[in-house]
């Protein structure tokens, strides 16, 4: 696949649009960068067009050992997404992610037996000292699924994960089920999340930790991505007077990504799951079924591998000599033969 | 040369689909996961079809990819992409 060396002007417009509609992340918050080849393999794009764009305003950083042009990794991703093209990194993974949302609804909810590898390694990689994790539990059976097996993979000492890099591995027993809200204030509380991503009242974004585990100051900047939309639902739904939580999940699919929802408990005493993020991404594809948008209201998909831990607590969190962090996982997911 | 190498080689490199064998899973022999999700859009675009997310969960090597595309396109059945949307379980269940 081979990315062009030349844009037409109505796509470089387009690009250099995204550039200004982006919320770039605030330099005090900056956590990840990478260079030049990097946010082009990322962008799918030519390294002319990066160019462009640095001129139209995307931030460059500059931190590395000889003053390599770096750029902040939420910037050149955000890009991506804003521009829309559908061939960034990023898209191409939400878009795996979401691709059940377009087969028969049936499916959503079927039973399956799935595996699913995740490796966190450490932002400061081999230079990682004193490094040590807190790792969450799954929790398949909240929703009627069965965890089969659970292990963690890294060096330990007193009981306590350790080392630069940690494996987990689970198999499980994923099992969805429709669940309709009661309670027209949940609903509400549902549609005034998705409405405000829908009218970019909200940005959706991918955030630095800083922005998206303190959900006020997300908002403050108009952007939010699952875990700070998860906390801000969770908020309402109890102004509304309704006992909420959020909840860490693992999508499962072709590469799966560590994500999270709100849990609202509805009149009839049964949690329901609101994710209206999933809603929105799902609706900017052509393939998704106009069900899923209900969907996302309540219901609860057999593709999902959810953690005993809250949106703002990740499926793990990690601290070393260089400070806490929650580093992104490398996940991947198969069904099992047996569940076929 | 089956056609799943050929795709592959699109997305990676000759040089690097020439380490992968048939039977090998491909996130083993270390195809990173944006090179996996362009394998199967060119998948779905030389087969002229969308594949359903269940269809996606059983490829895991080129062996399963060229025994997909054979069944796209070899059965002298081409789905139309904005049509398709049967699961792979629904057929085969």
């Amino acid at each position: 696949m081979t990315r062009p060396g030349a844009h037409p002007p109505e796509v470089i417009e387009r690009w250099q649009a995204a550039v200004e509609q982006v919320v770039f992340t605030p330099p005090a918050l900056r956590e990840k960068t990478m260079t030049a080849d990097e946010a082009v393999e990322w962008l799918q794009c030519s390294p002319q067009l990066l160019q462009t764009l640095t001129a139209a305003g995307l931030p460059v950083v500059e931190d590395g050992p000889y003053a390599e042009v770096r750029y902040d990794t939420y910037d050149v991703i955000n890009v991506g997404l804003a521009a829309g093209f559908g061939m960034s990194t990023a898209e191409l993974g939400q878009r795996s992610m979401l691709r059940y949302s377009g087969d028969d609804p049936a499916t959503w909810i079927r039973p399956r037996d799935w595996s699913v590898t995740s490796v966190y390694v450490c932002d400061q990689g081999a230079d990682c000292v004193d490094g040590s994790w807190q790792v969450g539990e799954p929790a398949c059976e909240v929703f009627g699924g069965t965890l089969k097996s659970f292990s963690v993979q890294a060096p330990s000492a007193g009981g306590v994960v350790s080392g630069p890099e940690v494996t987990l591995r689970t198999e499980f027993t994923g099992v969805g089920s429709v669940r309709t809200v009661v309670a027209p204030q949940i609903r509400d509380v549902y549609e005034d999340a998705l409405e405000s991503l829908r009218s970019q009242w909200l940005r959706y974004q991918w955030l630095p930790t800083g922005l998206r585990q303190d959900p006020d100051l997300a908002v403050a900047h108009g952007v939010v991505d699952c875990m700070a939309l998860s906390l801000v639902t969770a908020a309402n739904l109890e102004r509304a007077g309704y006992q909420a939580r959020t909840r860490t999940v693992t999508t499962v699919a072709l590469v799966g990504i560590d994500h999270a929802w709100t849990e609202a408990l509805d009149d009839d005493g049964e949690w329901k799951v609101l994710d209206p993020i999933f809603a929105h991404l799902a609706l900017g594809t052509r393939r998704t079924r106009p069900e899923y948008r209900d969907f996302c209201c309540g219901s609860v998909p057999s593709r999902m591998l959810p953690w005993q831990r809250t949106a703002a607590e990740g499926v793990l969190s990690h601290r070393c000599a260089a400070g806490p962090s929650s580093p992104t996982g490398s996940i991947r997911t198969a069904v099992l033969e047996s569940g076929r | 040369m089956s056609t799943a190498y050929t795709l592959l080689s699109q997305v990676v490199g000759d040089a690097v689909a020439r380490t992968v064998e048939p039977g090998m899973s491909l996130a083993e022999a270390g195809i990173g996961s944006g090179s996996l999700i362009r394998l199967v859009l060119l998948v779905e675009e030389h087969c002229d079809a969308a594949l359903s997310a269940g269809e996606v969960d059983a490829l895991s090597t080129l062996a399963d990819i060229d025994l997909l595309i054979g069944r796209l396109t070899g059965g002298g059945e081409t789905r139309p992409a904005k049509e398709a949307t049967t699961d792979v379980d629904a057929a085969t269940d």
